[in-house]
């Protein structure tokens, strides 16, 4: 067996996979204690949660919201996450070595519209990358780390693509362990990198909300806290 | 001790208790085979061993309340409810290291219902779980007391536990004296196991006697881990006085096992130069006379050091003879061995882990410390120790706490999950081929207990009348290219896993490379569209009802057990003729003639 393939069928899989997991569901509770705490403090007791709710699916599926700025920017963003969960997930391969690993398994997607979100994904990485690069607001606000894992998940979808091509000029076993080793890093990396927005999205938006809300008549009680109960004139 | 200090240590505990699940997971879900060094020459191994430690270092439960309640010793009162706390633990400890140990856990309830009355175990399991019930009313006081409780019902629950101290407090001593002892009289049913150096009759004395002082010993370390972990002040002049108690139990223990060994002319070979002498040796003079004389001498028994000095090597005395005799020194099958696997060592740890996090948990939250621990009807307000606001879960300090602790929780269990999952899978057993021709000598996990098959024999016999032509393909149902009737070694080459007859790279390489994968896959690259194999290599066609090639040849020993039985059933069965289906048919031992067709 190459060694890809004993590194994707192997313990190191798992523990990154469990790693993943676990420090997700460590995020999310974290979260939710967060929030819960900010809400208590708050004692704002009517946190329109219906409204979070609809405002994160809004997010989820921003189609009416993809012109509104930077409209290739949000595109080429929405066409990336689209296509890496759609082909993280639901690419035979992919789930055949999730099978092995935990026994778990479910419906593939069909492979030419896999291909076709691949190009697509790997299209999109490269606009995002050259938008970091280029455009002077988003370098500013780019760290090292934003680069970083642009680069990573780029070279995911090349590596994966090609693999899968009877043309690739480069050997099959050294790509696939590119690909291996590539995959299990950003799989550990999610709870630790701004990929946790995956399962934090939701939470982030509610928590938002709620910090938005100060507690009825708080601003008085911080001028009380601030400069005694006679307080002063600002 | 600075926070930050009690912060790391109480990680450390935490860490190795989330290991603990980590490894519980596996013993439950896969078994002990699974998570276990046990076999059946080692059925008992470092459980029973930590066991037989944690109900020792419990015995300051019943010793204390037995000095307060019965001899009236009143000074010993403040520390009471700290012993009963710690022989909580320490039962609690034995129970659920019980449950691990318990080839059928969810069966742990079956003596209460199916009384064993010549058991010595149906003892034990009474004693222990009537012992650990009357522990947990004991201390309950102590809960009840707490700001949390202040209302009537418990109120009223706890004035009915105050009046039935005593009555409880009887009970506890009669049932650990009874239990206590009758742990040393479990290894009386095999003497033949345990060294005889460790082995007495007079074990269930020993057991009881030791417990005694080991209890009394472990409340003086504790003492002087309260006074390092909370502040408080250290009561020497108490604590030298348990030390000087101590004496009594720990000479009579001494003095029943040399006793015993000597008038039975075993004595001698505590000199005989054997590694188990020498074990023996430490272990009674380091373990037992220096802390002895430590202990009488009014001095040393005054002064921290002596005292903490004392104290420590009792414990390891006692925690040296009760590892010994079941663990160490046990004798076990010839060419056999024990060793404790990666995931029995940590539930193992993890454990007493938890019960010392359970522990600090009391200490901080429960009026354990001072007047207000003193006794009954003392009803003065709850002053809470300081840690006690470290429990509130709700400031910055806890949730910091909780995220360092989850953060360790999750790469622990990150890390063992798969290292432990190895554990649980056969290991990787190459095949050795078949010996011979006309007798092949099989024995593929080289176990030196080899099948004679009479490959002529059965040449002969599924020859076809007709056509005169042996059908070789009845079991040798699939041919590797280029070859006729393939050894089942050659593709069924693991003896316990089934393992891959094909080896994708050397095809790859063969066909050209990356180019080649059309070749095999279409219209996708995935393991499913594969080839089949008689498709290129027009030789491997599988002989009739035979399979082909399907990703995975058996294991050697299934692909083996699976071809001889489905004959022999069928022949069995045809010939009316039970005995070809025996294990002995085939595996026959040295010196006796296998059964045959013919016979």
């Amino acid at each position: 067996m190459p060694t890809w393939m004993v590194l994707a069928k192997g313990p190191v899989f798992l523990f990154v996979l469990t790693l993943a997991l676990l420090g997700l569901l460590r995020l999310a509770l974290l979260t939710t204690w967060d929030i819960a705490a900010a809400i208590r403090r708050a004692g704002f007791r009517q946190i329109p949660y219906r409204q979070v709710a609809l405002q994160t699916i809004s997010w989820l599926v921003p189609f009416g919201r993809l012109h509104r700025n930077r409209a290739g920017y949000s595109l080429a963003s929405f066409g990336l996450h689209l296509s890496l969960l759609a082909v993280s997930f639901f690419l035979r391969n992919h789930l055949d070595i999730l099978r092995a690993n935990t026994g778990l398994t479910w419906m593939p997607f069909p492979k030419p519209a896999l291909d076709a979100l691949a190009l697509a994904g790997i299209l999109a990485a490269t606009t995002m990358l050259f938008h970091r690069l280029y455009a002077a607001g988003s370098r500013r606000l780019s760290t090292p780390a934003d680069y970083l894992l642009l680069l990573l998940i780029l070279g995911l979808f090349v590596s994966g693509y090609l693999a899968g091509r009877a043309w690739n000029p480069i050997p099959y076993d050294g790509l696939m362990l590119f690909h291996t080793l590539g995959g299990m890093a950003l799989v550990a990396l999610v709870p630790f990198t701004k990929i946790a927005h995956c399962v934090l999205f939701p939470l982030i938006r509610l928590g938002t909300e709620a910090a938005w809300h100060l507690t009825p008549q708080g601003g008085s009680r911080v001028v009380q806290s601030l400069h005694g109960a006679q307080g002063r004139k600002l | 001790m600075s926070q930050t200090t009690r912060n790391w240590i109480k990680d450390g505990l935490w860490a190795v208790v989330f290991a603990g699940l980590v490894a519980s997971v596996i013993r439950f879900a896969g078994g002990l085979g699974a998570a276990t060094g046990l076999n059946d020459s080692a059925p008992w191994g470092l459980w029973i061993a930590f066991k037989l430690v944690f109900v020792a270092l419990a015995g300051g439960g019943f010793t204390l309340a037995a000095m307060v309640y019965i001899f009236r010793l009143e000074r010993y009162r403040p520390i009471l409810r700290r012993a009963i706390l710690v022989a909580l633990l320490g039962y609690g400890a034995f129970i659920v290291s019980l449950i691990f140990d318990l080839g059928l856990p969810w069966h742990i309830y079956m003596p209460v219902l199916n009384w064993q009355h010549h058991s010595v175990m149906f003892e034990i399991a009474w004693c222990v779980m009537l012992y650990f019930s009357v522990l947990v009313l004991e201390f309950s006081p102590a809960i009840l007391e707490h700001h949390w409780f202040r209302r009537p019902p418990f109120g009223m629950l706890l004035r009915w536990l105050h009046r039935l101290t005593l009555p409880l407090i009887v009970a506890g001593i009669v049932l650990s004296t009874l239990h206590q002892s009758s742990l040393g009289s479990l290894f009386l049913i095999m003497p033949h196991r345990v060294h005889p150096l460790w082995y007495s009759p007079w074990l269930p004395y020993l057991f009881f006697t030791s417990a005694i002082a080991a209890g009394m010993t472990a409340l003086i370390v504790e003492g002087f881990f309260v006074e390092r972990w909370f502040g408080r002040g250290l009561d020497l002049d108490l604590l030298a006085r348990l030390g000087k108690g101590a004496v009594l139990p720990l000479g009579l223990y001494l003095a029943l096992r040399l006793g015993d060994l000597w008038l039975r002319g075993v004595l001698p070979r505590a000199l005989d130069g054997s590694w188990q002498s020498i074990l023996f040796l430490a272990e009674i003079v380091a373990g037992g006379f220096l802390p002895l004389v430590l202990f009488s001498l009014r001095k040393v028994r005054r002064s921290r050091e002596g005292l903490l000095t004392g104290a420590g090597l009792v414990i390891l005395g006692i925690t040296s003879q009760r590892m010994s005799l079941s663990l160490f020194t046990m004798y076990r099958a010839e060419g056999t061995s024990y060793v404790p696997s990666l995931g029995e060592t940590l539930i193992a740890f993890a454990i007493p882990a938890a019960a010392a996090l359970l522990y600090l948990l009391f200490a901080e939250t429960l009026p354990l410390f001072g007047k207000q621990a003193e006794g009954p009807g003392n009803e003065a307000p709850v002053v809470p120790s300081p840690g006690a606001a470290a429990f509130s879960i709700r400031d910055t300090w806890g949730r910091g706490i909780a995220a360092r602790r989850s953060g360790f929780a999750v790469i622990v269990v990150a890390l063992l999950l798969p290292v432990l999952s190895l554990k649980s899978q056969t290991p990787v057993s190459p095949v050795t081929a078949a010996v011979g021709w006309e007798v092949l000598e099989i024995d593929g996990n080289r176990s030196g207990y080899a099948v004679d098959f009479p490959h002529l024999e059965h040449q002969e016999r599924l020859m076809n009348e007709s056509t005169g032509e042996s059908n070789c393909r009845e079991c040798h149902h699939l041919d590797l290219p280029g070859d006729r009737a393939t050894a089942c070694s050659a593709c069924h080459a693991e003896y316990y896993r089934p393992v891959s007859i094909f080896d994708h790279s050397f095809h790859r390489q063969a066909l050209g490379g990356n180019d080649s994968c059309l070749e095999c896959h279409d219209p996708e690259h995935t393991a499913l569209t594969g080839t089949i194999c008689r498709d290129c290599h027009e030789d491997m066609v599988p002989g009739e009802g035979q399979a082909a090639f399907s990703m995975a040849a058996l294991s050697y020993k299934d692909a083996l057990h699976g071809r001889c039985l489905g004959c022999h059933e069928r022949e069995a069965l045809a010939q009316s003729r039970p005995e070809l289906v025996l294990c002995s048919t085939c595996h026959s031992l040295a010196g006796q003639s296998p059964v045959t067709f013919d016979d």
